[in-house]
């Protein structure tokens, strides 16, 4: 039997990388998606990669740093799919790697509401169902927050105040069947590529020294096999007494974070 | 589901408890399971329900802190089914004395039982996993992970050991092809907790996120996701399975 057979699992940012492979992952699992993102051409290509595969979704286009956009995807949702159980908070906006003397109060509020805000509404938005199905929450963190790489204060503590949320949240809602998780990934994806190439850029221009370790197993993390895969166990029922956690999946880069 | 398919996997201390359901379900994903043991009639045990649920596994008598019988035991492993794909260390155990009570006899009884085994156990499987670029899977406890229990003073260090032994081996491996991971659980429905006091045990459920005790089936899940390709980008971590005690 497959393992999230039935399930609702709404996963934003599914465009592209790794909620993409999220979405596929648990697709081939037997979920039905919900893919809301800014871009509708591409999670409608997702859609359709999975509707290839048998799979059922729906594309949706949400903004999710507009709260007004959050509550119409949800309730769409529902109209659609009956419920929600499973809600995967991968969506990001990010900037460049700027000196935090550099930033401007509008990239920091950008960063952290496309990050946190969006998180935090969703969460707030699918409580009942997640209540009602004893479902699950999956959120993200970073190893650039836990090994604090120069240059992304607004990331960095974004994914660290996602991280305290989901913790709580673990802690409220322990007792009502709804577990709350986080995945910190790193896998090869265009916006893993860019932050790389720009984090060097800045590095060598602003003169801040910078040597970022590398995974001990030695080569890039693939979004569908290595973090989706990941993310299926977690929404499973082999899960059931986890909560609280953030997983690294990033072949070994972390090994010493927090919980 | 086949997550095991073809894979032969050793569990250590699966004659009852986390190590037996992990032995089953590891069985039912498709693996051959080598059963292994000090008590011969629950090892059997445990072979026969296998079996009796289509699965194949044998079941070598062993003391894991016995060097010699650790050798013994790869051998036999090798011998029927050639390779080894997974080793989930489980077996160890604790007692809690108040500190002017612990001998070192108790010490090292205690460090034997929980780290000593999973060093011997790596240590000889280690060749074949490299062959198979396997997964190890190590166990801790959350007394390794934080200081929860009263008098827990080996446990919690053999425990904490266990974390930095399996962390600095996955460091040493990945690049070799083998991941090891480590399962801290917390408190689980298995005979260990038998003589812990009911009120104490209660009072500790009330305070866990999820509020109840896991089964040894929840720690089989997680045994069976780092064994599996699941996990094939995840090496060198703790996984709390605790119902959230460990979160601060």
């Amino acid at each position: 039997m497959k393992k999230l057979e039935g399930k609702v699992a709404l996963v934003t940012g599914a465009g592209q990388g790794v909620g993409r492979g999220i979405a596929l992952a648990y697709a081939k699992e037997g979920a039905k998606l919900v893919l809301p993102s800014r871009t509708l051409s591409r999670v409608e290509d997702v859609k359709a990669e999975i509707e290839a595969i048998g799979g059922a979704a729906i594309a949706m286009a949400c903004d999710v740093g507009n709260k007004q956009d959050v509550i119409a995807t949800v309730n769409k949702t529902v109209e659609q799919f009956g419920t929600v159980d499973i809600l995967v908070n991968n969506a990001q906006t990010f900037v460049p790697a700027h000196s935090l003397v550099d930033y401007t109060d509008d990239e920091i509020e950008l960063v952290f509401k496309t990050g946190f805000m969006a998180s935090f509404w969703f969460m707030q938005q699918c409580f009942s169902y997640l209540k009602e199905n004893k479902g699950c929450v999956i959120n993200f963190g970073s190893a650039i927050a836990t090994q604090a790489f120069p240059g992304y204060t607004a990331y960095g503590s974004t994914k660290e105040a996602v991280r305290a949320m989901s913790r709580i949240a673990a802690k409220e809602w322990g007792h009502l069947g709804i577990n709350v998780h986080c995945i910190a990934p790193a896998a090869a994806t265009a916006s893993q590529g860019r932050s790389v190439q720009e984090m060097q850029q800045w590095s060598s221009d602003s003169g801040t020294p910078m040597k970022i370790g590398a995974p001990v197993i030695p080569r890039a993390g693939r979004p569908e096999e290595d973090i989706g895969r990941v993310a299926v166990f977690l929404a499973s029922e082999d899960a059931s007494y986890l909560t609280g956690y953030t997983y690294w999946v990033d072949g070994g880069f972390c090994m010493d974070s927090s919980r | 589901m086949d997550l095991l398919k073809n894979k032969v996997a050793i569990v250590t201390g699966s004659t009852s408890g986390m190590g037996k359901a992990s032995a089953l379900l590891f069985a039912k994903e498709g693996a051959k399971v080598v059963v292994v043991g000090r008590n011969t009639e629950r090892g059997e045990n445990t072979v026969l329900e296998i079996k009796q649920n289509g699965g194949e596994a044998i079941f070598v008598q062993t003391d894991a802190t016995v060097e010699d019988d650790v050798i013994r035991l790869i051998e036999k492993t090798v011998a029927k089914y050639e390779k080894i794909d997974v080793v989930f260390n489980v077996a160890g155990g604790g007692q809690s004395k108040p500190l002017e009570k612990n001998t070192l006899e108790d010490w090292q009884k205690t460090l034997d039982v929980n780290l000593i085994t999973a060093f011997l156990m790596t240590k000889h499987a280690m060749p074949y996993l490299l062959e198979s670029k396997g997964s190890i899977i190590n166990t801790s406890s959350v007394a390794g992970v934080k200081p929860v229990m009263t008098y827990h003073y080996a446990y919690g260090a053999a425990n904490a050991g266990v974390v930095m032994f399996s962390k600095t081996l996955a460091r040493d491996y990945a690049a070799k092809g083998v991941r090891v991971n480590v399962i801290a659980p917390g408190v689980i429905d298995t005979p260990i907790w038998e003589q812990a006091p009911k009120a104490w045990l209660d009072d500790l459920v009330s305070r866990l996120p999820i509020q109840r005790v896991g089964r040894p089936e929840e720690i089989a899940g997680t045994a069976l996701f780092l064994a599996a390709d699941f996990s094939s980008y995840v090496t060198g971590q703790v996984i709390c399975v605790d119902g959230g005690q460990s979160i601060a």
